[in-house]
């Protein structure tokens, strides 16, 4: 990290006045990239692997950067956002996914998890619950997934998630409820009525 | 039994990848770097433009340390093929003789650049990247008291499969334009000396011995680029480009390239835009590309330089091997009269 990186993190810039500045200063916006880039990775990675993972990093923020003149400056960090431009990358991976869910399901052997040798260290419940649960994420529709995914692995909120998808608040109520269900499911057999 | 635990759980072992990240990062870097739309800040004064900010963190720290390895008295730099060439380079240049532009002549400054720039789609689904490229002349006349000239073609696609890529996006995003400006201070702002827009009286400032050089690259480039001897070479070569150093200068900065850890011969018969010489660089590992000076060592004339992938393509149509970005600069004198022929649409 470099020292102007250490500086403005020190100084506690928000991401919102670091896109801002990088209308006039575009050199900036590498700040945002040193800021989110792990964090994106990492959900891109969980869910379509490498090297497809890698190129959506690099587009999610091309496209972030060409879009920073329209960021909502109300909005002090920009990790919802990235992760939003980040998803409707993911709709070009959207087949391949599920396939990769669908074989998990089927084969016990996960292409985009951890290697080969910790997968088969793993109980064998272990392995059956994720067998189930691929089976039940593979089922779901596209929207319910998204909304899923990134409450559960980018850990964002619902309002955050409404913010990065672009969708009213009570619809990602109602595709969270429906994930869950579908989730639990696979998982018990039954679906909790208390959500 | 939870369901969120579960999911939670699903996959959360993998582990971290941070060199995949470098090339996001690359990508994005050079973007920034790229000249804006409707920008009034000329190309070559932009790119790398990030170095002002940070030279100004560190100046008040002072100069940078240089940590060169010495081995007895010699320096371990470049390779020794790379430096024996880089060396007859600098001979040359400092025997040959830099044009003279009388009063009523100005000196020509003809650049071809290439580069690879990114388009993203509306709805952003997604990123096309594919080779760019214009023409640009700078006439810089002898009488001082008469404009500077600066002309350039529209930015086109380079090659025909960039034609294709780009075809959905519209038309070229910059149009050819003239301008003129006393002391070339374009778009109505005067020049910053800068190794991306050097003025003569930054040239002359310049140290002639290479360490001496050397360190002064390293203090100005202070903490920007992938690394330093990376940006030690960035430099050299942005400096190159503009193609008004002069020879004794030119001969301290091959002298410098020299010294920087890392160089080495990349292609003795070096093609750059129909051109032959010597091909000279550094692989940056941090970045997965590298640098590359292209000159003539029998006169020690610069061609331009170029930066290639090594580690990993931009899509189908740029692979492995392929040139990102370069420049091939060529200089001459010319009556005054030359000026003002060509209007900036009809360049190629």
């Amino acid at each position: 990290m470099s020292a102007l990186t250490t500086a403005a993190n020190a100084a506690g810039v928000s991401d919102a006045h670091v896109i801002e500045r990088s209308v006039a200063c575009p050199e900036k916006f590498s700040l945002i990239f040193d800021r989110h880039a792990a964090g994106v990775h990492g959900y891109l990675r969980r869910r379509i692997g490498s090297p497809a993972a890698d190129d959506l990093l690099a587009e999610t923020f091309l496209i972030a950067f060409e879009r920073r003149t329209r960021y909502d400056a109300t909005v002090a960090g920009a990790r919802p956002w990235l992760l939003g431009i980040a998803t409707n990358l993911l709709r070009r991976f959207a087949r391949s996914e599920v396939r990769a869910f669908r074989a998990l399901a089927r084969t016990g052997v996960d292409r985009i998890g951890p290697p080969i040798e910790d997968q088969v260290a793993e109980r064998v419940d272990a392995e059956a619950t994720r067998r189930a649960l691929a089976a039940a994420l593979a089922s779901l529709n596209r929207g319910d997934r998204d909304a899923i995914l990134l409450y559960a692995w980018a850990e964002l909120s619902y309002q955050q998630i409404a913010g990065a998808l672009d969708v009213p608040i009570g619809t990602v109520r109602s595709r969270l409820h429906r994930a869950r269900r579908k989730l639990q499911v696979a998982l018990t057999g039954t679906a909790s009525e208390e959500e | 039994m939870n369901d969120l635990t579960e999911l939670e759980r699903f996959r959360a072992e993998l582990p971290d990848d941070p060199a995949a990240r470098a090339i996001a990062r690359r990508r994005l870097v050079d973007r920034t770097r790229e000249p804006q739309r409707r920008s009034r800040t000329p190309v070559l004064a932009r790119r790398r433009l990030v170095l002002a900010t940070a030279a100004a963190v560190v100046a008040a720290g002072g100069l940078v340390a240089v940590d060169i390895l010495v081995l007895g008295d010699q320096p371990v730099g470049a390779s020794a093929e790379a430096a024996s060439l880089l060396e007859q380079a600098a001979e040359r240049a400092i025997g040959s003789s830099d044009p003279v532009v009388g009063p009523d002549e100005y000196l020509r400054v003809s650049t071809v650049a290439v580069y690879a720039t990114t388009f993203v789609s509306s709805p952003p689904t997604a990123v096309n990247t594919w080779l760019a490229t214009y023409t640009e002349e700078l006439f810089v006349p002898g009488d001082p008291d008469r404009e500077w000239v600066l002309r350039r073609s529209p930015r086109v696609p380079y090659r025909p499969e960039d034609a294709e890529l780009a075809e959905p996006y519209g038309p070229p995003e910059s149009e050819g334009f003239t301008e003129r400006a006393r002391d070339g201070g374009f778009f109505g702002e005067p020049v910053t000396p800068s190794w991306q827009t050097p003025t003569k009286a930054f040239l002359a400032d310049l140290p002639r011995d290479p360490q001496r050089l050397l360190e002064r690259i390293r203090h100005d480039a202070a903490d920007a680029g992938p690394s330093r001897d990376g940006e030690a070479l960035v430099l050299i070569a942005d400096v190159l480009r503009s193609g008004i150093v002069p020879g004794d200068v030119r001969a301290a900065l091959f002298r410098a390239a020299a010294l920087i850890p890392g160089v080495e011969l990349v292609d003795e018969q070096a093609n750059l835009n129909g051109q032959v010489g010597v091909a000279v660089g550094r692989y940056e590992p941090n970045a997965g590309d590298r640098q590359e000076i292209i000159f003539e060592p029998d006169t020690g004339m610069v061609i331009g330089e170029r930066q290639v992938l090594v580690d990993r393509g931009y899509g189908p149509h740029l692979p492995v091997g392929s040139a990102i970005a370069w420049t091939v600069v060529a200089t001459e004198v010319v009556p005054a009269s030359e000026v003002d022929e060509t209007p900036a649409d009809q360049m190629d």
